[in-house]
């Protein structure tokens, strides 16, 4: 895909974000006239326009083959058809579903392995989910696998990167188990089969410990610069699955109100999105080729989220509404950040011409 | 210093630990509890004798390899070289043939290492062509490592 055809995709998914981050302030009550009739999609705008076309663009780029590109291209419809509220474009969502679940096929013909199963499975958890909710059903009653598609996504990734340093082959296996059972309990729920929110619970903050316990972050956290970031993205990421997974277990999955806002915050705040902040200056150079190189100022907008997260969170469990609104402005402002951070860091290696963070350069 | 001969006539018969030379049963040094051998009993009779001079495509081999040291994995922040995904690197009268794999299919990492992997070779004294293409077999493996790359992710060597 040619350099342009990158950048006006990420543009409009930045564009797609913005809508996506106003109508989540709306919905907390902070006043916004500017995007209060989408406060209803917030999280479809998040979770289909913003967060999945990120990945399906990352492993259509990992395919390098023109077709792939359909996954990223039919999720940014998604998004455009939920910030237009055009009904027509909706089902897009089901085709980019389907679109990744075809490069995923490809991508394990290229070389079968079991992390690549796992990406296969996670994106067919994504197209049962998708195709449910064009057809009418609620966000609540798909989001656990729109949920376990993000959570096999990046345990498949890690568990690639586990090889690096080879942990107890019992270990890796349990991992995979307890993937493959999250993909099997979500679907039994989508299906309207009973399924149990709490143990699904039980099996997320067991992905997030072991993460904690054997993820190469373990290693790469005393190493310096970019390496060591993206390994306190990953264990801070991991914490937060942890703790969506003893919430679940204690409260269950409420369709509505403070612990709903809690636990899905919690997954895709605090795993999925510190895990983009992390993944974001290795990806961006390959995806785009823009030089994002690492300066420690992005340090700060995961401070941010993380503290504005544990913020709404404290707030939703304790029901004090401002600091849940304080938490969830200061998430919006750790995007900013974010942004800011990374041209900051862009100008300050332009100036200093650091060969050595100049990965993507050429 | 005394210098040990090249080719003693009974190199079995000495320790050749130091610079001492004791006899072989010797080992009042307390050093070891074997004798340590001469290098013509390891190596052979032609263990020093002078290696070919090198051609200038092996000189630019070596160029090259060390050159694709500077390109990382930015994911762990290895070179690609310890890393162990540089499959294959031939030099011809000037034209390198490059076989990288990755570590998996699903990374997007491949064509921006390959470009990199291409400037860096470019930038080499002599080098005119690189061509670079993707390995899939056999899949990468972490015994593909190197040790220099284990001891900076603090696994066992």
């Amino acid at each position: 895909m040619s350099k342009l055809a990158a950048r006006a995709a990420l543009i409009t998914v930045a564009a797609i974000a913005l809508v996506a981050v106003f109508a989540g302030l709306a919905r907390l009550g902070i006043p916004l006239s500017f995007a209060g009739a989408r406060a209803g999609v917030h999280g479809p705008l998040f979770v289909l326009g913003v967060f999945f076309t990120l990945i399906s663009l990352e492993r259509a780029v990992a395919l390098g083959a023109a077709l792939g590109y359909l996954a990223p291209v039919f999720g940014l419809c998604t998004g455009l058809s939920l910030v237009t509220d055009w009904a027509p474009l909706r089902p897009a969502a089901a085709l980019a579903a389907l679109a990744l679940v075809l490069v995923n096929v490809a991508l394990c013909r290229k070389q079968a392995s079991v992390h690549m199963a796992l990406m296969l499975v996670g994106s067919l958890n994504l197209l049962a989910a998708n195709a449910a909710w064009v057809t009418g059903s609620a966000v609540s009653d798909v989001v656990p696998s729109w949920l376990t598609f993000f959570v096999l996504t990046i345990v498949a990734e890690r568990v690639e990167l586990a090889r690096f340093v080879a942990p107890p082959r019992a270990a890796v296996r349990a991992l995979l188990l307890l993937s493959f059972l999250v993909a099997a309990l979500t679907v039994l729920g989508l299906l309207g089969l009973p399924s149990s929110e709490r143990a699904l619970g039980l099996l997320l903050a067991l992905i997030g410990l072991w993460l904690l316990r054997y993820d190469l972050a373990r290693r790469t956290v005393r190493q310096r610069g970019l390496p060591r970031y993206a390994a306190l993205c990953v264990l801070s990421g991991a914490g937060w699955l942890v703790f969506a997974g003893l919430l679940l277990v204690a409260l269950g999955l409420p369709r509505v109100g403070p612990t709903y806002d809690a636990i899905l915050h919690a997954v895709f705040v605090g795993f999925v999105l510190s895990m983009v902040f992390g993944h974001a200056p290795v990806i961006l150079p390959a995806v785009a080729r823009i030089a994002l190189p690492f300066h420690r100022v992005l340090y700060a907008p995961l401070l941010v989220l993380h503290i504005g997260l544990l913020a709404r969170c404290s707030g939703d469990l304790a029901l004090v509404p401002w600091l849940r609104q304080a938490g969830g402005l200061l998430n919006a402002l750790s995007l900013l950040a974010f942004v800011a951070g990374a041209l900051w860091a862009r100008r300050h290696a332009a100036a200093s011409h650091d060969p050595n963070h100049a990965f993507g350069a050429v | 210093m005394a210098h040990p001969p090249t080719h003693p006539a009974h190199p079995e018969r000495v320790c050749w630990g130091c610079d001492q030379y004791c006899p072989a049963d010797d080992l009042t040094c307390g050093k070891d509890t074997v004798r340590t051998p001469h290098p013509v009993e390891l190596f052979g009779d032609d263990w020093n004798a002078p290696s070919e001079p090198e051609s200038p495509d092996a000189i630019t081999r070596s160029r090259a390899i060390e050159a694709l040291r500077s390109v990382l994995d930015p994911e762990v922040g290895i070179n690609i070289v310890d890393l162990g995904v540089l499959y294959e690197l031939s030099v011809q009268a000037g034209a390198i043939r490059v076989g990288l794999t990755l570590t998996s299919p699903a990374c997007p990492l491949g064509a921006q290492i390959q470009r990199e992997v291409r400037a860096r070779l470019l930038a080499l004294k002599g080098v005119e062509r690189v061509e670079v293409a993707e390995i899939w077999d056999p899949p990468w493996s972490a015994e593909r490592m190197s040790d220099v790359a284990r001891s900076a992710l603090g696994v066992g060597a």
